[in-house]
């Protein structure tokens, strides 16, 4: 992965290691502030920013003084702005019930710019780099079933299926607290467990764990109980005109659609029925239809993580190929009296991407040979092997790609704009403006994709338009990912906090069961770090997808020259989604939980 | 069932005896529509409501009470040929009252056993009117025994919907279990319950006795219709869960897979005091050894329990007249026949007993001496909504009156705020916003921003909500330079309620269940013919 390294054996150790040392040094870079800062001398825990509104952490605050009192600041623009007009803040300052965030100050914007069109058009071209064959993705793995113990553990019978009766009654409890709970959305767990621990969480645990949420599922886990309880389904086969995602794309365009438009967000109900209606959807597959054919078609959520999984750090292999070369029983597909047959039809023999498997470890159940491994391996391992680009998978990345950007968008106050002035100027109303823009967004970002894909074959005519348009879609994954992680750390990092306050009153019926219920907590994260984070994370995306791209270029395009060439109209619309990304985390964000 | 030679339905007791349960069932509902009626019809209302509620339930409810009071009477009043004749109507829609638990049926007043006596052992009094009323059931009961279990008490279809419900369990290979409690439970229940009654004086045993059940919610259920009605909000809806609803939920489930017949046979305290009085009965089953072949199907059917195919009926029998129906050979039959002397005796010291219980003279509120027709839901109750918030120093209140506002309708909303230290008023301003959530997360502002009434430290405001939904009421007030602003929601109506989407999921997944697995055993059937042709 990495080409510069000076030996593979090293660079293929780095490349599995990075990820982790990403992950420690991020979590180091944000908790250095907190434990270097000494304490405030005040006594104050947290405070909130007079000219904001959010909530801050008094001791790694930026401060003021002001006739005799301290006042505390999220940033350093923030503090000088107080400074411009101290009374005027301090008569009327800002309330902590609802605020908007600052985005990345104009240098940092700037310089993010600057270091994306460095590494896109400066250097990383120039690296000369050997083709791979296939055989390249069995490189850089570090198996975890070798360590003592752990195979052991997945082979047990009911080792999952504890951890997923846990998470069921999670998921039960949300369910019941968006039904039952107050209604007031800051008092109520159930939307900020849903959205922003869950929603947010899952690009986090597919980056690192690939698809482990999928072990985790509670949808699967009680419609499988379900199914067992009610002695088996009908074991249909699933319609083969349904043998695709585009199901899933379109549930994953509703979810949007109802999360960002109706703001079901805010709304614990209708958080709750969002979550009864995958439920239902779940139990009435399971049901209908053999295997775990709604997990392999419908999900939108495991397809969404499915596609992002290809990325992702940790996966489910064979440990050796040539085993199963020689296997004729072939129980990882067709199951044995120790564990079930793969529930999305995968076999270990011929599996090389994560997208479809569940991780449900009854492959390591039934392998007789022992041979199913777990394996931690480098970041976006299956995306330059990819083997046969599907138009459905394609499709449903770039909706990733302009659906995170939209995501994005509608917190900034130029959403407001952009709907109030479609409102006026076409007379409809807000929930129309809303869905015309939302497809607009949805469009245009993959309109512009197809004439970049167009004027790439027009210059490398032997590649093919259909070909080109989508293999680079894969491309755009890690940019997608990217930006999703930058967005989501956000919500995390600022509004995550929140939790250790309403686990005590999880319904918003004034219980106190920890006695945490009226703390409040200060974000985990300053804002400074936080840009600083935003900013790494846009750029490692970047470079990911340069990398994906190159290695696609590689494959379709043979001839070096003309795939550099090739290439350029690519790279210009990767630049373009890293800027529009920056830009976007430039912009002030109104923070969707209000009352942090 | 293994009905040997099946009766044609003319000539089978269950038909009757259904039709009269459904009469009765029908008429639990006619009640509390009829006196809906006679208040619109009062309150000359009537005409205008059955017009402006055209095509939707209560509209049709009131029409249909219309057409069917008017059988009979000749259009025309005070000279006017096309008008309504109100007073002949009137005078005919007041002549029905109650529920199954106590009623007055053209002037006549009727309790149930059961209520006579929890009402006797509450108030501790025997009124002249708690005797005529007990006078019908218990002389019906006397000649007909338990016919109140097995003809008239809305429970029989509670428990027949119960044991078809198990017969599609039994269907779908599901194996419900088969429970039985000793049937003389239901005279402990009795004794024990009378006895608390008697000692705390609270009517307690009408909260588990299904008849009082049913008139209760079938009340209930009417009051929220033409309430909701009133407020402009025709469409049908589920009136929620009450204790009744779930108590009878619980019965049928338990009787459905546990325990066919539980309640009637063996819990019922109404049933065991139906029994002891229904001793004495007239109309009895009787069979005839000679044409008897021993094949004990009776004895199997039975919901009570009971061996008419070994003449052990003795008291609990309802004369439901299942065995008669069943009986391959018609050995069975009703007879007529006195009761012996000594018996007799019985009866009477029976009732003087009754009669004569307790001897203080506490008055019964409201009728005096006879249950009410109907609980709770006679008095509209008006709940308050109590938000509390903490702000800084100040604790907030917010106090709305009615607590779940109908839409349209004025309401009133007190903001109180305190010192949680000192305990002192706040004295400032405090404003009161109030923003309609619609779909798609917008606000719109309905109400102020406005500083309402001053009464001392008391804010109060009169906001009007047009339409049900979810609303914000957003207090915003001024503490030593810091503007303080508290959200609290506020439901008006019920958008949705919980119950609604829990109860509509668990039914399509039970329905779904069921389909599965039937279409499940017909497939595995349709293969085992298969193999064995």
């Amino acid at each position: 992965m990495k080409m510069n390294a000076p030996s593979p054996r090293t660079g293929r150790i780095a490349a599995v290691t990075l990820p982790w040392v990403l992950l420690l040094g991020s979590a180091l870079w944000v908790a250095s502030d907190r434990i270097a800062a000494p304490r405030a001398a005040s006594g104050v825990a947290a405070a909130v920013d007079p000219v904001c509104g959010m909530s801050v952490a008094a001791r790694t605050a930026h401060t003021h003084a002001f006739e005799g009192r301290t006042w505390y600041f999220c940033s350093r623009a923030c503090r000088d702005s107080f400074a411009e007009n101290p009374a005027g803040y301090a008569l009327a300052p800002a309330t902590g019930d609802s605020h908007t965030m600052r985005g990345i100050p104009v240098g940092m914007y700037q310089a993010g710019v600057a270091i994306v069109l460095l590494l896109s058009f400066g250097f990383f071209e120039l690296i000369p780099t050997k083709p791979r064959g296939s055989g390249g993705s069995e490189g850089g793995r570090w198996d975890l079933t070798a360590l003592p113990g752990v195979r052991a553990f997945l082979k047990r019978p009911l080792f999952i299926a504890w951890i997923r009766a846990i998470t069921a009654a999670g998921f039960l409890f949300v369910i019941a607290a968006g039904l039952f709970g107050t209604q007031n959305p800051a008092a109520n767990i159930a939307p900020l467990l849903t959205w922003t621990v869950w929603w947010a969480g899952l690009v986090v645990v597919v980056l690192f764990f690939g698809k482990a949420w999928c072990t985790l599922c509670p949808w699967d886990a009680i419609a499988g109980w379900v199914e067992t309880l009610s002695g088996g389904g009908l074991g249909l086969r699933w319609p083969s005109a349904l043998r695709n995602i585009w199901f899933a794309v379109a549930l994953f365009i509703a979810l949007t659609w109802v999360e960002l438009g109706m703001g079901i967000t805010v709304i614990p109900r209708a958080t709750a029925w969002v979550a009864l209606g995958m439920l239902a959807l779940a139990i009435g597959s399971a049901l209908l239809f053999e295997r775990k054919a709604f997990c392999r078609y419908g999900c939108l959520v495991g397809r969404v993580s499915g596609l992002y999984a290809m990325f992702g750090a940790l996966e489910v292999r064979a440990a050796d190929r040539s085993i199963c070369a020689s296997c004729r029983t072939m129980e990882c597909y067709r199951g044995g009296d120790k564990g079930d047959p793969c529930p999305t039809h995968q076999f270990l023999r011929v599996m090389d991407q994560n997208t479809y498997c569940t991780m449900c470890a009854e492959c390591f159940k039934t392998c007789p040979h022992d041979n199913a491994a777990l394996r931690l391996r480098p970041w976006g391992a299956d995306l330059s092997v990819s083997g046969k680009p599907r138009a459905d998978e394609a499709f449903l990345a770039l909706a990733l790609l302009s659906m995170t950007g939209f995501h994005g968008l509608t917190m900034t106050p130029h959403w407001g704009e952009l709907t109030a002035w479609l409102e006026t100027a076409a007379g409809s109303s807000y929930s129309i403006s809303f869905s015309l823009l939302m497809g607009a967004m949805l469009g245009l970002p993959i309109f512009a994709y197809a004439l970049l894909v167009r004027a790439s074959s027009a210059l490398a005519p032997e590649a093919g338009y259909r070909r080109l348009f989508l293999a680079y879609a894969y491309a755009m994954l890690p940019i997608a990912l990217f930006y999703h992680l930058a967005h989501n750390a956000e919500h995390l990092l600022m509004e995550g906090p929140k939790l250790f306050a309403l686990i005590s009153d999880p319904l918003g019926r004034g219980w106190d069961l920890f006695g945490t219920a009226s703390t409040v907590f200060s974000p985990w994260v300053t804002l400074e770090r936080l840009w600083g984070l935003q900013v790494l994370f846009v750029i490692v995306g970047h470079v990911y997808g340069l990398w994906v791209s190159a290695a696609t270029t590689r494959r379709l395009i043979p001839d070096r020259k003309r795939g550099l060439i090739a290439q350029l109209p690519m790279l210009a619309g990767m630049v373009g989604f890293s800027v529009f990304s920056l830009w976007l985390l430039m912009q002030p964000m109104e923070m969707r939980v209000s009352a942090m | 069932m293994k009905t040997a030679t099946r009766l044609p339905w003319w000539k089978r007791i269950a038909v009757y005896r259904r039709a009269v349960q459904l009469l009765v069932f029908a008429g639990l509902l006619a009640l509390p529509i009829t006196a809906r009626y006679a208040h619109y019809l009062s309150a000359r209302s009537l005409d205008k409501t059955i017009d402006s509620w055209r095509g939707t339930l209560p509209g049709a409810l009131m029409g249909l009470s219309d057409k069917a009071l008017r059988l009979g009477i000749p259009d025309g009043e005070g000279g006017v040929a096309t008008r309504r004749p109100r007073k002949k109507l009137l005078a005919r829609a007041r002549a029905f009252y109650g529920s199954a638990w106590s009623a007055r049926l053209f002037g006549v007043s009727m309790t149930d056993l059961l209520a006579g006596v929890e009402s006797a052992a509450a108030s501790r009094t025997m009124r002249l009117v708690l005797v005529t009323g007990l006078a019908i059931p218990l002389i019906a009961t006397a000649l007909l025994g338990r016919v109140f279990c097995g003809w008239i008490c809305p429970m029989g279809i509670l428990s027949a919907l119960a044991r078809k419900t198990r017969e599609l369990l039994v269907f779908l290979e599901l194996k419900p279990f088969d429970l039985k409690v000793d049937p003389r439970a239901k005279y402990f229940v009795l004794a024990a319950g009378a006895l608390v009654v008697l000692a705390t004086g609270l009517p307690l045993l009408h909260h588990i006795y299904p008849p009082a059940l049913f008139g209760r919610e079938a009340h209930a259920w009417v009051a929220a219709v033409f309430d909701r009605a009133e407020s402009g909000r025709t469409g049908f809806f589920w009136v929620g869960l009450s204790s009744a609803s779930l108590f009878l939920l619980a019965l049928f489930l338990l009787e459905t897979a546990a325990a066919p017949g539980l309640w009637c046979r063996s819990l019922c305290p109404g049933g065991a005091l139906y029994s002891l009085v229904g001793r004495f009965r007239l109309l009895r089953v009787k069979r005839k050894a000679a044409g008897c072949v021993d094949c004990s199907i009776c004895d199997e059917l039975c919901p009570m329990g009971l061996f008419p195919m070994t003449d052990r009926i003795g008291m609990e029998c309802d004369n439901c007249g299942i065995c008669v129906d069943a009986c391959p050979t018609h050995a069975l039959s009703y007879i007529l026949k006195p009761p012996e002397k000594r018996r007799a005796g019985k009866l009477a010291s029976a009732v003087l007993s009754l009669l004569f219980l307790g001897a203080s003279t506490v008055e019964a509120h409201h009728i005096m001496g006879i249950p009410h027709y109907s609980y709770d839901e006679s008095y509209p109750q008006a709940p308050v909504l109590k938000l509390v918030e903490t702000v800084g120093p100040w604790e907030f209140q917010l106090t709305g009156y009615p607590g779940n506002p109908t839409p349209g309708v004025r309401t009133e909303l007190h903001a109180y705020a305190v010192a949680t230290a000192t305990k002192k008023a706040f004295e400032g301003d405090i404003e009161l916003e109030v923003f309609e959530v619609l779909a798609f997360g917008a606000k719109k502002s309905i109400y102020g921003p406005d500083s309402g009434r001053r009464d001392k430290s008391l804010h109060k405001y009169f906001p009007t909500y047009a339409t049900e939904g979810n609303y914000e009421l957003v207090l915003s007030f001024m503490d030593e330079g810091i503007v303080s602003t508290l959200r609290f929601p506020m439901v008006v109506g019920e958008p949705g309620s919980p119950w609604t989407a829990v109860g509509l999921f668990a039914a399509c997944l039970a329905s779904f269940l069921v389909l599965i697995r039937a279409v499940r055993i017909k497939r595995r059937r349709a293969l085992g013919a298969e193999a064995a042709a």
